[in-house]
């Protein structure tokens, strides 16, 4: 599902982010990553949607070799990946359902699929009845339910999420994990970088623990490890 | 009231009106949404030099404001890309480049006098039957854009980033989007003049974004607000004598007063129906202190 080969990721800046990052996730795998702020978790991540790319070594997705991979055939490579960010990236002047619907909106698709799609993810997630709300409406549960919708629509092989807990409450944090946790039951891998200890050491997981730029740990039921 | 529809200036200068009035708050959602309310503006500035050069040269000058404007439209897209960190020196620069020429090339021309009014603050008896014809080819014009292109401007104006990665042809969308937005600036001129023009696009806007929820919504409100704004003022214009461009203008700040004041009632009320329920329902302060 997802592979890396050795990677190291210079910034232009000098900052050595990661030094020889191998690793393989599963299809199916749900995997939270962890690490102390700095330590390369972030990039890791990023690597993995083309947010950033390597300086050197190689990065498979899905069979596409994110390194060789043309630019016009990118959209091909994020329609199998949803993202969900830790704030959101709803935007304010479209209603809940526009929204969701705008990653298939810009692929096109046939009005009647938007429609029926936009209409399935939003059951997923709980969220019905608010498909014509604006998200300042929402409290920041809901939102982040919308994004996880929004992530949802394309149905990707892969979510990747960047602490998708990091603005919620402890109770709503669980809501959503739930909620990730059922995505994942219906056989869609996960990626996760997460600060929140409780969640990881009751989920027992894969735990990837990354230190100044390499793994310094990979457990099949791991534990968070770490003194927040 | 009616009577004045006898008169053939008035039926030009409402079926004008009307044809601004769909196609401009439309522009103008787009442009507020993509951080661009000032274009207009600028454009209108840049297509009052060509007018000035209509009249230098005797040419027809919706014609030549509307090359001026195209020209402009092009050069803001260039500059906004070169001065990337300061993009609103873009308008700075055009708008005083267009206004300067306007005012140099009208003092050479000795012959101008009260047409040239017309075109700074509008008028109705100035909308002649080729008028009509150019105006009605940008309202297909833009109609045609918006039919083929809708989606992937809705995507450029809300994401620019996924629209790049998802292969939209952003630089040439974006360009020929601010070509549109110098077309109709144009044609608005003779109604509601050069330096008011901006308003018919960027305050409809304002408002539907204010009332409305979702993107269909908000376009469907731009254009009602614009077509009443257009109506009204173009009838109180001719009731009053007064130009139309600024009782359209003074028209559409009303609405926007009202929308606001409106908004902070209903939001008041709102807030105390909601007080008063959870009151009702057992939810107040008491209650949330007992759970802990």
């Amino acid at each position: 599902m997802i592979e890396m080969h050795d990677v190291w990721k210079t910034y232009p800046n000098g900052a050595v982010a990661l030094q020889g990052v191998s690793v393989r996730i599963d299809k199916g795998e749900f995997v939270y990553v962890v690490g102390p702020s700095g330590a390369g978790k972030s990039t890791f991540i990023k690597l993995m949607y083309r947010e950033e790319r390597p300086s050197q070594g190689s990065i498979f997705v899905n069979g596409f070799n994110i390194e060789r991979l043309k630019e016009r055939k990118i959209p091909l490579l994020r329609r199998q990946i949803g993202v969900v960010f830790q704030d959101f990236k709803l935007l304010p002047t479209l209603t809940v359902s526009e929204n969701i619907a705008f990653a298939l909106e810009v692929i096109e698709a046939p009005k009647k699929k938007i429609k029926q799609r936009t209409a399935e993810v939003l059951e997923l997630v709980g969220l019905s009845e608010k498909a014509s709300a604006l998200p300042n409406e929402l409290s920041g549960g809901q939102q982040q339910r919308v994004s996880i919708a929004r992530a949802l629509i394309n149905n990707p092989a892969v979510i990747i999420a960047d602490e998708p807990t990091g603005n919620l409450d402890p109770e709503t944090s669980w809501d959503i994990m739930n909620l990730f946790e059922e995505i994942n039951r219906r056989g869609t891998t996960i990626v996760m970088a997460t600060h929140n200890k409780e969640i990881v050491n009751t989920m027992k997981k894969r735990v990837l623990a990354v230190e100044g730029g390499r793994i310094a740990r990979d457990e099949r039921r791991g534990v968070y490890g770490y003194e927040n | 009231m009616l009577e004045m529809f006898q008169y053939g200036f008035l039926q030009n200068a409402f079926l004008a009106g009307i044809m601004i009035a769909l196609v401009a708050p439309v522009i103008g959602v787009y442009l507020v949404l993509r951080r661009q309310s000032l274009m207009a503006e600028t454009l209108s500035h840049v297509s009052l030099a060509g007018v000035a050069v209509g009249a230098l040269l005797g040419l027809y000058p919706m014609l030549t404001a509307m090359v001026a404007a195209l020209i402009g439209a092009v050069f803001v897209d260039t500059l906004r890309r070169s001065f990337k960190a300061y993009s609103e020196l873009s308008i700075a620069i055009l708008m005083s480049g267009g206004l300067a020429s306007a005012v140099v090339l009208m003092s050479l021309n000795k012959g101008v006098s009260r047409s040239f009014t017309s075109y700074l603050f509008g008028s109705i008896i100035a909308v002649s039957e080729t008028d009509l014809y150019v105006m009605g080819g940008v309202v297909a014009l833009v109609g045609l854009f918006f039919w083929f292109l809708w989606r992937p401007m809705y995507v450029l104006t809300f994401d620019e980033e996924t629209a790049q990665v998802s292969g939209v042809p952003v630089k040439l969308l974006s360009v020929s989007f601010s070509l549109l937005a110098g077309l109709v600036v144009a044609v608005s001129m003779p109604i509601i003049g050069v330096l008011l023009v901006s308003s018919l696009m960027t305050l409809p806007a304002s408002i539907a974004l204010r009332v409305s929820r979702g993107f269909a919504m908000t376009i469907f409100v731009a254009v009602l607000v614009g077509l009443t704004s257009v109506l009204g003022g173009l009838s109180a214009s001719y009731a009053l004598d007064i130009p139309p461009g600024g009782t359209i203008v003074l028209l559409l700040l009303a609405i926007l007063v009202v929308t606001l004041i409106v908004k902070r009632i209903v939001s008041m009320i709102q807030a105390r129906v909601g007080a008063e329920q959870d009151a009702e329902n057992g939810n107040g302060v008491v209650r949330t202190l007992g759970e802990r």
